[in-house]
């Protein structure tokens, strides 16, 4: 995602470009945030593109939506299809009730991936089980936005 | 007799040459089918075009006429021009690429130097051969000639009165068109873009690295972008950043992007649509498609994942509840 090279930026488009709500936007936190100092100028976000978050190795956290559409639960059926998004990263190794994880940016893999925003992955839990445990992602660094961390979505 | 011959034969011409198919039946009714467009597959990619030859720039006059005297003052403000004369050394501007490899910066500080300036008259312009960035932006200018301007990769025209089209089918190495007016004055009378003035069509078909389409508060009815390939954002909708407005989008009935397998980001915000096809490209990173009453249907890989997206994000997806995700 990239804020246009030229003419008018609205604040609104560069909230969108962060994917930060609409709401409230200072332009200050949206220079800090792109590692820009002072003074602000809207013409700093001329073709600006948001990094992604990089999920790398860490803390393993819960994904926060392993519900089906309906917002069911879904540890304990069988043949779920799980659908892994995450935001400039890849992902690797993923087997039944296994840790699931994404390569940080800097491995060859993302090298060759670039910041062109999300990537996902399905993977089919085909064993039925009595997995209570949630799927686990590793976390993008800190700072980063909710909807930077990647998503789980079973259907 | 002779008459009645040639008047004989003329009839059977006619018959002839008129096919079954043409011929009206009567009480014929027109029937409309909602099916895709069904289009040529794309042709290979473009080469780039590197920097110009010393050829090409040995078939350019020594001397370009600037008519418009403001256009020459910029010229002469930045160094390229000394005499406010009407021309200027065409070795002068014709090695400017508008980007920072001989601007020294990443703002592209010469490709903006006409911006928001009142020239009315870029007679002069197709001398600049060696454009990557040009932006107009707030120019006067209901048109300008670009064709000679083969390098250029991103072409900035917002917020110029334009009444019809804009001819950019020689600028084959074109990544971004920004022809985006401000949506957030949708509802201001007095601001004419997307009322009077902006694009009525544009013709993309010749332009296949195109990557980001910026085309917001203009008046087009109808895009086929099926050949763009490397298309990674298309902004059509209005991006009005204050919910109460709404406007700003493009009157589109259908976008089908089912074989832009590239597309990150969507936005048809308040367009016309009843017709959105964005299959073949995964789930969106951005999908705005909110203030379509029409748009019933939304069609994607898979509709349950985009679903859970859109629930979970709910600035990047903004969607009438009446717009279904099917696949």
């Amino acid at each position: 995602m990239t804020l246009i090279y030229s003419g008018a930026i609205s604040l609104g488009a560069i909230a969108d470009e962060f994917g930060a709500a609409r709401s409230n936007v200072s332009l200050r936190s949206r220079s800090s945030a792109a590692g820009k100092g002072t003074p602000d100028a809207m013409s700093e976000f001329y073709g600006y593109t948001a990094p992604k978050a990089a999920f790398q190795h860490g803390t393993t956290v819960n994904g926060p939506n392993q519900t089906n559409s309906s917002g069911t639960l879904v540890t304990y059926k069988s043949n779920v299809l799980i659908t892994l998004k995450c935001f400039g990263g890849t992902s690797t190794g993923a087997t039944a009730y296994a840790t699931y994880w994404i390569n940080g940016v800097g491995t060859a893999q993302t090298a060759t991936a670039p910041q062109y925003g999300m990537q996902y992955a399905s993977i089919n839990v085909a064993t039925p089980g009595s997995r209570t445990a949630a799927l686990s992602i590793y976390p993008g660094p800190t700072g980063a936005s909710s909807s930077q961390y990647a998503d789980v979505v079973a259907s | 007799m002779k008459k009645i011959i040639t008047i004989l034969v003329a009839s059977v011409l006619v018959l002839t040459s008129c096919s079954k198919e043409e011929l009206p039946t009567p009480n014929q009714v027109n029937v409309v089918v909602q099916t895709p467009e069904v289009t040529p597959n794309p042709p290979a990619n473009i080469p780039d075009l590197g920097a110009p030859t010393e050829a090409e720039f040995a078939t350019l006059p020594q001397w370009t006429n600037i008519p418009d005297n403001v256009m020459e003052q910029v010229l002469i403000d930045r160094g390229f021009d000394n005499i406010l004369d009407g021309k200027v050394l065409t070795s002068k501007i014709s090695k400017i690429t508008g980007f920072d490899s001989n601007d020294g910066t990443i703002m592209g500080q010469y490709g903006r130097m006409f911006e928001r300036k009142d020239i009315h008259d870029f007679t002069g312009i197709e001398n600049f051969i060696s454009l990557q960035f040009i932006s107009f932006w707030k120019c006067p200018i209901s048109t300008v000639n670009i064709r000679n301007l083969k390098r250029l990769k991103i072409l900035g025209m917002s917020e110029c009165p334009i009444t019809g089209t804009i001819d950019i089918s020689q600028n084959t190495q074109l990544e971004e068109i920004g022809f985006q007016n401000a949506a957030e004055r949708c509802d201001d009378p007095t601001y004419p873009f997307g009322k009077t003035l902006g694009l009525t069509s544009i013709d993309v078909s010749h332009n296949l690295k195109l990557k980001r389409i910026y085309l917001a508060c203009n008046r087009i009815t109808s895009i086929d972008v099926s050949m763009l390939t490397n298309l990674e954002e298309i902004y059509l909708g209005g991006s009005a950043w204050q919910s109460y407005k709404v406007g700003g989008g493009n009157p589109i009935q259908r976008l089908d992007l089912s074989r832009n397998t590239k597309i990150r980001v969507v936005n048809v915000e308040a367009c016309n649509l009843n017709y959105l096809n964005v299959k073949n490209n995964g789930i969106l990173d951005r999908c705005i498609t909110i203030y379509n009453p029409n748009l019933n249907q939304i069609l994607v890989d898979n509709a349950s994942a985009m679903n859970a997206v859109a629930q979970n994000n709910p600035v990047t997806y903004r969607k009438d509840a009446h717009s279904v995700f099917v696949q």
